[in-house]
């Protein structure tokens, strides 16, 4: 697996982990058709691209473990055969002993931009980045805002917001 | 001539708004006046703050300001370890309180409004006089119509005006004066309009506001008040209008929240006016003699990670004024050793108060959306005052924008808590949308009314510049205890009223009341007043009605210590109003009485 | 290039992971995009700069010749910026009047290389937003001093028409009185009222302070709109309050012009554009030029500045009113020189509802960051900067010096006076360096400015870069749909997601060139903030706060 590759099957599990579509998390890789392109585009970056994340967050999981775990978990969603479906080979992950809290993990990096340690048991490590805090996509399930990154317009919090999927695409 | 013969015609301690209010005031006479401030000074933008904030986890009202050093603060981390009684750990020596005191603040320039959520409420008149309508606490030596009423500017502005249109408030009287008799006390001169119209009020306070509309608590009507704010509802004075950000507390990031940095930058415009940060007050000096202060001592630190404590200095002032808070200030004067002599029958230091502050919380039966907009935009203000003051607290009723980020550490907690049960994917985002757009929180603050054994005095511990910390006795009695049960009544009734699941749970805080069966977790409302405070005769106050101290004709305490009681209002407003009176004073006694 | 033969893959694996299919509206969005995308084609897709000759038509929109896999983040800035380039070049050609370029001639052909530009012919501000909310005066009639005053919100300070204009040093009279001056065509002193305290704080969040250059001077904005603007705040009244409120009610939503592109076939939604055929048929030909606003920079030249050619240069009347907080007892006005040091240009198009954000610097403005500690170029001479100074930064220790960066002067401020200490001029070094496709393409665009004349003043400016909406809203719709209102068609994403992400200039966004979500500059994240004065939405744009 090549680093594109595996980022690229890094985001199908985040994806189906987080259970927002990849388009959410490049919305710019689809609108402008750029496949592939967002971790490797040098000192470019746009806002609301949390893919830009992908390959700091895997470094995280690189770090953990040696990286055995992350390495098997995208090994095994790489290799995944119609008709076993993803959600049945994370139900999978999530009984086993070490890919369980790592799923964990990639989910509250994504949700949170918070790193916790797989083994630690809910105890937080670290905010990523400030980047990262207000890239990270629980604000936008609840149809709001980071606390602090409000890119709303004055007195938008007296309507009723858009709709979920304006924030996000929900996978299927 | 050297630094230590300059004389100010004012040295004021603290850079929070009541000295920022002084400086900018008496700066724009022509007076020359020398700020000291303990902490860092004005950061230049606040980038680095807001990092900060993105970057902690635990997104605590500190979280922006770094730790210090030499100018300590009572803080939150403080508060949430088990060793808060332990008197080596922490800053507030809490050994001796029966309850320990829940309320932070910051020192550095600007103050602990860095950090304020921006309410903007007028005592009411009552408030004044608690002793005379319900026999209870005391008296102020001032109405409500001498700040709020009465002309004291060319233009007929009352203190309250003139401290509104310094913050940039945005409100408007039709909405403050719900409920108000119309043969009732006047609340405002008649043609007073706020700076800036009302924040539209949040979808959350939407749905308590059309829930509440006809409901009684004890006969009484539950009205909803939008909340008088300091933030800008339009651009005002070259800050921005308010985006929402839902980050008053701990740092708005646009400044549209106003903070007292904008005074001090405009104080700073006048050249009469300086300042020396990181410089700590030692001790007041009294003129040999006399009845007059005649130089602060004080003494400066170069970084707060080296110990580089500069030999003590003097800055010598006409006038000395005491900014410091409802802490640091009876801090200094007990230390600077003076207060047994002439400040009579030791009143420094002593009716310490704060609003003890209640919170429950719930899911609504209907998608509220919270999480949006400025941290609260209403609340429900109908029961801040009443007969029932002569049997327990008022309290007003603040509804947050936040949903649980308080009690729960929300968003976090409730992803975490759906994660750890193996929820993933499309449930789990349509699990956290149910759950997160449906939180409600509402937080009563509770009158408190003064008792002299809730006190600030010197501790024998001492803090890295070699000056005592403050010791703490702080405890609630049954007065407030029925407040909480008042609250938690009134919370039964109103969840059930608007269908609320009400999810409170004990948090198992330090700060906690039990009483009659009941046990009440509680938290600081930041509200740190008393300690100083005013009156008719020193034999139980420590300044007059003019801020002045009634023992030293120069020496002037500004700020909520000086409040006799607290009312239900957070203090910033009147003690803004107040520094405008006692800027008044100053000027006057300065021209030559 | 090579990740184009990745597509496929990555395409059919992203695809089955979502659940077979993305989104359907995303999905008929892409495809609109896409066919939007392939009906601009005009031409090859390589880089073709260098045979754009320079034009004086400012672009209606942005345009990218790439198409399908070629259009990368990369390649859009590039394309975006080529935009900014042609929008600058637009805009500084010589003028006949009232803003009009003169087709007769080229950028920088006068023997000094300057020239008089169309937007120093466009609308201050000042003479827009009046007292009362009055109507400004037509397009192409000429503001009276008298309707001006009181100038900007400087309500107290009573402007005498009879008071003498000063020299630069203001020391001696200049010889003319201020409304002497202000009729004469020469200064055309309308749009050249420095009025420093009002802007530089609007811009920021902290009311964080001026920049003082190496001279001692303090720096001067101004903020000017082009006639698609202005047209839309007269005829629409939103010079007043009441005209904002009255707007509101109407039509909900404040929503510039938008600058487009003609169409080969305007019956059809999805029609490619008309070409100009005077260039090679590879830039559609603009039908309207939507709204542009500008804000520049200019400080006060030294008389060796001025006689250096490196400056686009104006002489004028520079106003400083009467200030009592510090010093400043008595309104002053002096006849300088000024030297175009930064310009933003903000425009609005149809497929760039977020307006385009270009920003523009003088060359030798500062160093960046690395640079700090080079004194002497390669020649071994001294490096001299209009706002760092190399020496007296190197005099400093090492943690000193590095605490005097990006710093304002400290309180009280004297914009009528010269900062005589060099502590209180200002260290300013660019935190983030230009990219090297920028850098590139500056380089092009000087050659081209010194084929016309080896002396023009323009081969002295610099593209900074241009922030601009990855998903700008309403993107996709058919040319009739692109109204440009973000409100309505991008409601939970006002953005659009900008691109990059952070982006200053370094003498107007001096203090704030960091990378912190909310409070470092963005162009585009601080102005989603700007209300009108009735208190709503007033699409990016902070002068509708301007109404009385």
């Amino acid at each position: 697996m090549d680093v594109n590759q595996r980022e690229e099957i890094f985001l199908q599990l985040s994806a189906s982990l987080t259970g927002i579509a990849v388009s959410s998390f490049a919305p710019i890789d689809r609108g402008a058709n750029i496949p592939g392109q967002i971790a490797k585009v040098g000192d470019l970056e746009a806002r609301n691209s949390p893919i830009r994340l992908a390959p700091v967050y895997l470094q995280l999981l690189d770090s953990w473990n040696d990286g055995k775990a992350i390495e098997e978990a995208l090994a095994r969603t790489a290799a995944i055969k119609a008709p076993r479906t993803i959600q049945e080979l994370i139900n999978e992950f999530m009984q086993h002993a070490e890919l369980g809290p790592l799923c964990k993990s990639i989910i509250k990096l994504w949700y949170l931009g918070v790193w916790y340690a797989p083994d630690q048991h809910g105890i937080a490590s670290h905010v990523v980045s400030s980047q990262a805090y207000v890239e990270s996509l629980v604000w936008k399930v609840m149809q709001a805002h980071p606390a602090g990154y409000s890119m709303g317009v004055f007195g938008h919090w007296s309507d009723i917001p858009p709709s979920l999927d304006s924030f996000v695409t929900i996978v299927k | 001539m050297s630094k230590n013969e300059t004389v100010y015609d004012v040295v004021i301690v603290g850079t929070g708004i009541s000295g920022a209010i002084l400086a900018k005031e008496l700066g724009g006479k022509g007076y020359s006046v020398l700020l000291l401030e303990a902490g860092v000074p004005m950061p230049h933008g606040r980038e680095a703050l807001v990092e900060n904030f993105f970057l902690d986890i635990r997104k605590l009202p500190e979280s922006p300001f770094p730790d210090n050093k030499f100018a300590p603060s009572a803080n939150v981390k403080d508060l949430i370890t088990p060793s808060v009684r332990d008197p080596s750990h922490g800053y507030l020596d809490q050994s001796d309180a029966t309850i320990p005191f829940g309320s932070t603040y910051e020192r550095r320039a600007g103050g602990t409004m860095w950090h304020w959520m921006g309410t903007s409420l007028r005592f009411l008149p009552n408030d004044f006089r608690m002793k005379d309508t319900y026999g209870r606490g005391t008296n102020w030596p001032i109405a409500y119509k001498e700040l709020a009423i009465e002309s004291r500017r060319e233009d007929g502005s009352s203190y309250y005006d003139l401290a509104e249109d310094e913050i940039g408030v945005s409100a408007n009287v039709a909405d403050q004066t719900i409920g108000n008799p119309k043969d009732g006390e006047p609340l405002y001169r008649s043609s007073r309009k706020y700076p800036m119209p009302a924040i539209p009020l949040s979808t959350v306070d939407q749905f308590f506001k059309n829930g509440v509309r006809g409901m009684k608590f004890d006969g009484l009507d539950v009205w909803h008040y939008a909340t008088p704010a300091g933030r800008n509802s339009r651009p005002y004075k070259n800050r921005r209008a308010c985006a929402g950000n839902t980050n008053c507390v701990p740092i708005c990031p646009i400044q549209a929240k106003y903070d007292p940095t904008v005074t001090l930058h405009a104080a700073f415009n006048y050249r009469g006016v300086f300042a020396h940060f990181q410089s700590i007050a030692t001790r007041l000096l009294v003129r040999e003699g006399t009845n007059e202060i005649d130089s602060v001592e004080f003494i400066q630190y170069g970084s707060s990670t080296e110990k580089s404590l500069s030999p003590p200095q003097i800055a010598r002032g006409r006038v000395v004024v005491l900014a410091a808070n409802g802490i640091e200030t009876p801090k200094l004067l007990l230390n600077s050793g003076i207060g047994n002599r002439h400040f009579k029958n030791g009143n420094i230091g002593r009716n310490l108060m704060d609003h003890p502050f209640y919170i429950r919380w719930g899911l609504a039966p209907e998608k509220v959306y919270p999480y949006r907009g400025p941290l609260s935009t209403g609340g429900l203000d109908g029961l801040r005052d009443g007969a029932f003051r002569k049997d327990r607290s008022a309290f007003r009723i603040e509804i947050g924008n936040d949903g649980w980020r308080l009690p729960k550490s929300d968003p976090a907690d409730t992803l975490i808590d759906l994660v750890d049960k193996n929820v993933f994917g499309k449930d789990l985002v349509l699990q956290l949308n149910d759950i997160l757009t449906r939180q409600v929180r509402i937080g009563f603050e509770l009158e408190q009314l003064p008792d002299p054994n809730n006190r600030v005095s010197l501790s024998t511990h001492k803090d890295a510049a070699g000056i005592p910390r403050p010791k703490i006795q702080y405890s609630v009695s049954e007065y407030e205890s029925k407040g909480f049960a008042a609250a938690a009544r009134l919370t039964n009734d109103l969840f059930a009223r608007l269908g609320i699941d009400d999810k409170s749970t004990n948090r198992d805080l330090v700060t906690t009341k039990e009483w009659q069966g009941g046990k009440y977790d509680f938290m600081g409302a930041g509200h740190i007043m008393g300690t100083c405070r005013m009156g008719i005769s020193s034999a139980d106050s420590v300044v007059d009605r003019n801020q002045r101290s009634h023992d030293y004709t120069n020496l002037f305490i500004v700020g909520s210590s000086v409040f006799p009681t607290g009312g239900t209002a957070n203090p910033t407003l009147t003690l803004a109003a107040l520094a405008f009176w006692a800027s008044d004073t100053i000027d006057a006694k300065l021209k030559g009485k | 290039m090579e990740y184009m033969a990745e597509k496929p893959h990555h395409r059919t694996t992203i695809n089955a992971i979502d659940g077979c299919v993305m989104n359907k509206a995303i999905n008929a969005s892409i495809a609109l995009c896409l066919a939007l995308f392939q009906s601009e084609v005009g031409a090859q897709s390589q880089d073709s700069t260098d045979l754009i000759p320079l034009r004086c038509d400012i672009p209606g929109d942005f345009f990218s010749p790439a198409k399908g896999n070629e259009r990368t983040l990369d390649r859009l800035q590039h394309d975006f910026d080529i935009y900014s380039w042609e929008t600058f070049i637009a805009i500084n050609w010589p003028t006949i009047s009232n803003g009009e370029p003169d087709k007769s001639l080229v950028i920088g052909s006068a023997s000094n290389g300057d020239n008089h530009t169309c937007w120093e012919e466009w609308k201050s501000v000042l003479e827009v937003f009046l007292k009362d909310g009055a109507k400004p005066p037509e397009w192409d009639q000429e503001s009276s001093l008298s309707a001006m005053l009181p100038i900007g919100k400087f309500e107290a300070d009573k402007i005498d028409p009879n008071k003498d204009v000063l020299t630069a040093d203001g020391k001696k009279s200049a010889g003319m009185t201020v409304n002497q001056a202000f009729n004469n065509p020469d200064y055309r002193f309308v749009n050249k009222i420095g009025k420093m305290h009002s802007w530089f704080a609007n811009e920021q969040s902290l009311d964080s302070g001026p920049l003082v250059d190496r001279n001692g001077r303090y720096l001067r904005y101004e903020i000017l709109i082009n006639k698609d603007a202005f047209e839309y705040v007269v005829r629409n009244r939103l010079y007043s309050i009441q005209g904002q409120q009255d707007y509101i009610d109407t039509n909900r939503h404040f929503v510039f012009p938008s600058g487009s592109f003609k169409l080969a076939d305007e019956s059809k939604p999805f029609s490619d554009f008309e070409y100009d055929a005077s260039v090679n048929n590879r830039r559609p030909v603009t039908k309207s030029d939507g709204a542009i606003i500008l804000k520049a920079a200019w400080k006060e030249l030294s008389e060796k500045e001025a006689s250096s050619g490196r400056f686009h240069t104006r002489k004028t009347v520079v106003y400083t009113p009467m200030d009592s907080k510090n010093n400043t007892q008595e309104q002053s006005f002096r006849l300088v020189s000024l030297g175009l040091v930064g310009l933003h240009i903000v425009h609005k198009s149809s497929d760039v509802a977020q307006w385009n954000w270009s920003t523009f610097e003088h060359v030798d403005n500062c160093p960046d960051f690395s640079d700090r500690d080079r004194q002497f170029d390669g020649a071994g001479k001294r490096i001299e900067y209009s706002f760092f100074d190399p020496g007296s930064f190197h005099a400093l220790g090492q943690l000193e010096r590095e605490r005097k960066l990006n710093i304002p002067p400290e309180r009280p401020w004297t914009p009528d006076k010269i900062e005589s200490e060099l502590s209180r001029r200002t260290q300013v070094v660019r935190m983030t360096p230009k990219t090297p496709d920028v850098i590139s393409l500056n380089e092009k665009f000087h050659a081209k400015f010194r084929e016309v004349n080896v002396n023009s003043v323009w081969q002295y400016y610099d593209l900074v870069s241009t922030q601009w909406p990855t998903r700008p809203a309403g993107f996709g719709k058919p040319h009739g749909d692109k109204d440009g209102d973000v409100l309505k068609h991008s409601p939970a994403d006002i953005l659009g997601g900008p691109a990059p992400v952070f982006l200053a200039n370094t003498v107007m966004e001096t203090y704030i060139q960091g990378r912190t979500p909310n409070t470092s500059s963005s162009c585009m994240e601080c102005h989603a903030n700007a209300l009108s004065k009735s208190g709503h939405f007033s699409d990016f744009t902070f002068i509708l706060d301007r109404a009385k």
